[in-house]
C-alpha cells in the first residue's frame, strides 16, 4: 500500500466520524423519529377533566382494578395532583384473557398545564394513538350550577373537540358524569343540555369574529402553518371548524355533530358504581380492530 | 379548631392522612401549581388561605403537607423539621415494605410526630420551647409543653402561694420563702407528672398505649438519625474527560455544568439574574435525584418550566368576560397603568379598535390629566378610530372619548367616575382609563393609584410593560402590583415593543416570574392591528434558542 494511498483512506475514516458525531451531536435518530420514539407512543386512553372531578380516584379505580386480585379494594382517597398519572392497564376488564395493554393517562385539570397538555397530546401520544377519552364531570350542584365553572370546562371541550375532531371519524368521548351519589347531583341530560348551551354560546361568540382586522382575532400561527399543530390556538382555524360542525351559522350545536361518539353516563367512583364506565371501555377495546 | 397532616404523591395519591379534613388540601396545591404560595426555603412552602396557615415539604417526590388555623402560629423551623422528619420516616417504612404492619408502624411514628408539633402552637409564649426532637426523647418531660395543661399548672401553682404569704406575712420571711418554694415545686412536679400521663393517654390511646411511646421514640430517632447520613452520600460525583465525552454524544451530563450554561444562556436573553437563578434552581432540584440526565432531558424539563410559567392560570378571555357583562347596568371597566413611554395610550388605542370590531362600545376616559398633550393624544386616536369604524361594515358602534382637561389633586378620581357614569347612561359596554405614567421608584406617585383603584374599581387593571426593559422589569411589575393595596392586585400584563427586541424576550419571563400575573397581549408595532396573543410555545422557543 502505498502513502497515497493511506492518507487518502486515513482522510476517508476521518470524514466518516466526523459526519457520523455531527449526526448524534444534531439529534440524529431521535430529531428524525420524534412521535414515535416518545415513551408516551401508545394506545391511549385520556381521564380529563376540570380540578376536583374525581379522575384521580378514577385513575386509581381502574388501575386497582386491573389487578387480578379477589378482595375489593377501598377508594384511594386523593388531593389535587401536580404531575400526570401514566400507567399501563390492561383491557377489557370483564374478559382477561383477550387482554391487551393500553396506556392510561390522567391529566391534572390546571389551567397552568394547559399548554403541557397539548404537547403531550400532539406530540408524544399524538392523536391516532388516543382510543377514547374519558372527560370527568362534578355533577354536585353546588359545583355544576356555578356558571363559571361551566364556563372553564366547556372552553376547554371547546377547544379539545377543534383538536380532536381533527382525526378522521374523530375520538370517542366518555363524559363521566361523576358524584351522582350525591343527594343533590344533577342529572345526566341536564349536564348534556347545559353543556351544549355553554359550547353553543362560544361557537357563536367565534363565529362573529369574522373579518377581524385586529392582530388579536387573527390566528397568529399564520406564519408557521407548516407545523402540523400549530392550529391549537389559531383562531381562524378554530372558526372554520366550528363552522364545518354545526353546518349553518344559525345552527345549534349538539354533541350528536362531532364525528367522535359522545356518551353521557353517570356513576360514582366513591360508591364504585363504574360498571357502566368499565363496559365503554371494553366496548372501545373489543371494537377496535387492532 | 382544625388541623390535618398528609403524605402525598404529587400523582395526587395520598400515601398517609391523620384525619379526614382533606379537603383544604387542594387548594394549597392549586397554589404551589400556579406557584402563588411563599416559599421559605428550598422545598418548604407556606401559604394562608381561609384562615388557615398551611405548610408543604417535598423531598425526593414525596410531599408531606399540614395546616392549622392561623390564630396560632408555629415556629416554621419546627415544622419544617418536623415535616422532614415525617417524609423521612415514610421513606424509610416504605422502603421496608408494604405490608399492613409496616403502615401501622408509619402512622404510629407520622402520628406522634405530628402531636409533638401540635402541642407547640398553644404555648408559643411559654418561655420553654424545646425542639421537638429533643422534647420527645422524655415523654414526661414535655409534659409541661402540653397546651392544656399549662394554664391549669399555673392555677395550681399560684392557690397556694397566696395562701402562703397571707400565712407569712406575720413571720420571717425570708426562711419561709425557702419552704414555700419547696413546696410548690414539689407540688408542681406532682401535678405535672400527672397531668403527663393524662396527655398521653387522652392523644394517643386509640393508636398505642402508654409503654410502648419510649420504643417508638427510640425508633424514630434511630430513623432519623440514620437517614441523615443517607443524604450527604448522594455528592459522589464522576467528573473529568471521559464524562464530558459522553455528554457531548447524548449521554449523562454533569448537571452543575450544564445549569451554569443555561443559567448563562437565560440571563443573555435579558431574563433578570436572580429570576434565571430560580428557575435553574428549580430544575436542578428536580433533576437532582435522578441518574443519566441527558443533555435533552434537561433542555426538555426547562421548557417545561419555562412554559408553565408563561401559562396563565386563569381564563383569559377577556372579550367573553366583557359580552357576559353587557347585562350589568355597569359598564365594563378596563383601566392601564405603567411607567412613562411604555405605550399605555398606544395599547388603549389597540385595545379600543379590537373592541369596536367586535361590536362593543367602548368610551375612553382620558384620567392623564399631569402630561400636557395627553388628552390631546387621546382624541386623535379617538378620531382615528371614528374614522376607521365609519368606514368598516358595521359602523353602528360607537366610539368617544371623555376628558375634563388637566388637573391634580383629585381630579383623576372625578374624572373617572364621571366618565363611568356617562358611560352607563349613554350605553358604552367598556370604559378604557388612561392614568398617567409615573416612576415605580416614587411613593409619592405611587400612592394615588390605591385611591384610583378603590375609586374606580375597575374590572380588570392592565399593565403595559416594554420588553426593551431589562432587570428593571423585575421591581416595576412588583411595585404596580403591590400600588392597589393588598386586595386588589393587576390582573394582566401587556408587554409593550416585543418587535423591537428578537428573541430577547426574558422581560416575559421577569414581570410573570415576580408577580404570578399573567401575559395576555404582546404590542407588535404602531398600527392599530399591531396586537397579538401571547403564543406561549414561540416565546419558550425564542428562549431556548
Amino acid at each position: 500500500m502505498d502513502l497515497v494511498q493511506q492518507i487518502l483512506l486515513t482522510a476517508l475514516a476521518g470524514l466518516v466520524i466526523v459526519l457520523v458525531l455531527f449526526f448524534v451531536q444534531s439529534g440524529g435518530i431521535s430529531r428524525t423519529f420524534t412521535s414515535s420514539s416518545s415513551p408516551y407512543f401508545k394506545p391511549t386512553f385520556l381521564i380529563l377533566g376540570a380540578n376536583n372531578a374525581g379522575k384521580t380516584s378514577l385513575f386509581y379505580r381502574f388501575v386497582d382494578d386491573s389487578v387480578p386480585e379477589g378482595k375489593k379494594r377501598p377508594v384511594t382517597p386523593t388531593v389535587s395532583s401536580i404531575e400526570p398519572n401514566i400507567t399501563e392497564i390492561e383491557l377489557p376488564f370483564s374478559n382477561n384473557s383477550i387482554s391487551r395493554v393500553y396506556q392510561l393517562v390522567d391529566y391534572p385539570g390546571h389551567l397552568k398545564y394547559f399548554q403541557l397538555f397539548y404537547k403531550l397530546l400532539l406530540e408524544d401520544i399524538t392523536l391516532q394513538k388516543v382510543k377514547g377519552i374519558v372527560y370527568v364531570i362534578d355533577s354536585s350542584s353546588q359545583w355544576f350550577n356555578n356558571s363559571e365553572n361551566i364556563e372553564v370546562i366547556s372552553k376547554y371541550l371547546f377547544n379539545l373537540f377543534s383538536v380532536t375532531e381533527r382525526l378522521q371519524n374523530g375520538v370517542d368521548f366518555l363524559f363521566a358524569v361523576n358524584k351522582n351519589d350525591l343527594f343533590d347531583s344533577v342529572p345526566v341530560h341536564k349536564v348534556k343540555s347545559v353543556l351544549e348551551a355553554e359550547i353553543n354560546k362560544l361557537i357563536q361568540n367565534e363565529l362573529n369574529t369574522v373579518d377581524k382586522q385586529s392582530g388579536i382575532d387573527k390566528s397568529e400561527d399564520d406564519a408557521e402553518s407548516d407545523e402540523q399543530y400549530s392550529s391549537t390556538i389559531g383562531h381562524e382555524s378554530l372558526r372554520e371548524f366550528w363552522l364545518s360542525v354545526i353546518g349553518r351559522p344559525e345552527n345549534k350545536f349538539t354533541f350528536d355533530q362531532l364525528e367522535g361518539n359522545t356518551d353521557f353516563v353517570a356513576g360514582s367512583v366513591l360508591k364504585n358504581k363504574v360498571e357502566t364506565w368499565e363496559n365503554w371501555f371494553d366496548e372501545k377495546v373489543v371494537n377496535s380492530n387492532l | 379548631m382544625s388541623q390535618s397532616l398528609i403524605v402525598f404523591k404529587p400523582s395526587g395519591r395520598i400515601e398517609y392522612q391523620y384525619n379526614n379534613k382533606i379537603t383544604p388540601f387542594n387548594e394549597f396545591i392549586y397554589n404551589i401549581v400556579n406557584s402563588t404560595h411563599v416559599e421559605l426555603e428550598a422545598n418548604f412552602y407556606t401559604k394562608s388561605l381561609h384562615q388557615k396557615r398551611f405548610y408543604g415539604y417535598r423531598r425526593d417526590d414525596v410531599y408531606a403537607a399540614l395546616y392549622f388555623d392561623a390564630v396560632t402560629t408555629i415556629d416554621g423551623d419546627k415544622i419544617q423539621q418536623t415535616l422532614s422528619g415525617i417524609l423521612k420516616t415514610y421513606n424509610k417504612v416504605v422502603t421496608e415494605g408494604d405490608s399492613e404492619d409496616n403502615y401501622s408502624k408509619l402512622k404510629k411514628l407520622v402520628d406522634l410526630q405530628f402531636n409533638q408539633l401540635m402541642k407547640l402552637k398553644s404555648n408559643v409564649d411559654s418561655p420553654v420551647v424545646s425542639a421537638p426532637i429533643s422534647a420527645r426523647g422524655t415523654p414526661s418531660g414535655s409534659g409541661p409543653n402540653s397546651g392544656t395543661s399549662t394554664p391549669v399548672r399555673r392555677n395550681v401553682k399560684q392557690t397556694p402561694n397566696k395562701k402562703m404569704r397571707k400565712w407569712d406575712g406575720d413571720e420571717m420571711v425570708e426562711n419561709v420563702d425557702n419552704s414555700v418554694l419547696d413546696y410548690s415545686a414539689s407540688a408542681d412536679g406532682d401535678v405535672d407528672g400527672a397531668l403527663g400521663d393524662d396527655r398521653v393517654l387522652n392523644i394517643d390511646d386509640s393508636a398505642f398505649v402508654h409503654e410502648n411511646e419510649l420504643v417508638l421514640v427510640n425508633e424514630l430517632n434511630d430513623i432519623l438519625n440514620e437517614s441523615d447520613d443517607d443524604e450527604d452520600k448522594n455528592d459522589g460525583k464522576a467528573g473529568g474527560f471521559f464524562s464530558k465525552i459522553t455528554s457531548f454524544l447524548g449521554g449523562s451530563i454533569d448537571i452543575e455544568d450544564v445549569s451554569k450554561k443555561f443559567n448563562d444562556q437565560l440571563i443573555s436573553k435579558n431574563i433578570a439574574p436572580n429570576t434565571a437563578k430560580i428557575i435553574i434552581d428549580k430544575i436542578r432540584d428536580k433533576l437532582g435525584n435522578q441518574r443519566n440526565v441527558t443533555l435533552a432531558l434537561y433542555k426538555q424539563t426547562l421548557t417545561e418550566e419555562l412554559t408553565k410559567i408563561l401559562t396563565p392560570n386563569v381564563s383569559t378571555d377577556l372579550l367573553y368576560d366583557i359580552k357576559r357583562n353587557s347585562t350589568n347596568p355597569r359598564p365594563y371597566v378596563i383601566s392601564v397603568v405603567g411607567v412613562n413611554g411604555v405605550g399605555k395610550s398606544t395599547n388603549l388605542a389597540k385595545l379600543a379598535y379590537w373592541f369596536l370590531q367586535n361590536n362593543l362600545n367602548v368610551l375612553i376616559c382620558a384620567c392623564d390629566t399631569f402630561r400636557s398633550g395627553a388628552v390631546e393624544q387621546l382624541k386623535v386616536h379617538v378620531n382615528n378610530l371614528q374614522r376607521l369604524n365609519s368606514q368598516s361594515s358595521n359602523g353602528e358602534n360607537k366610539i368617544d372619548i371623555f376628558e375634563k382637561g388637566y388637573g391634580s389633586g383629585d381630579h383623576v378620581v372625578t374624572t373617572a367616575k364621571m366618565a363611568i357614569q356617562h358611560a352607563a347612561s349613554e350605553k358604552f359596554d367598556i370604559v378604557l382609563i388612561d392614568t398617567a405614567g409615573r416612576t415605580h421608584s416614587n411613593t409619592k406617585l405611587m400612592a394615588p393609584l390605591k385611591k384610583f383603584g378603590d375609586a374606580a374599581n375597575p374590572d380588570k387593571i392592565i399593565m403595559v410593560g416594554e420588553a426593551l426593559v431589562g432587570t428593571d422589569s423585575v421591581e416595576q411589575a412588583i411595585n404596580f402590583n403591590n400600588a392597589f393595596g393588598n386586595k386588589r392586585s393587576l390582573d394582566f400584563f401587556i408587554i409593550s415593543k416585543v418587535d423591537t427586541v428578537g428573541d430577547l424576550v426574558g422581560t416575559m419571563i421577569n414581570m410573570v416570574m415576580a408577580t404570578k400575573v399573567p401575559i395576555l397581549f404582546v404590542g407588535t408595532g404602531q398600527t392599530y392591528t399591531d396586537i397579538k396573543r401571547l403564543s406561549v410555545k414561540r416565546v419558550v422557543d425564542m428562549l431556548m434558542s
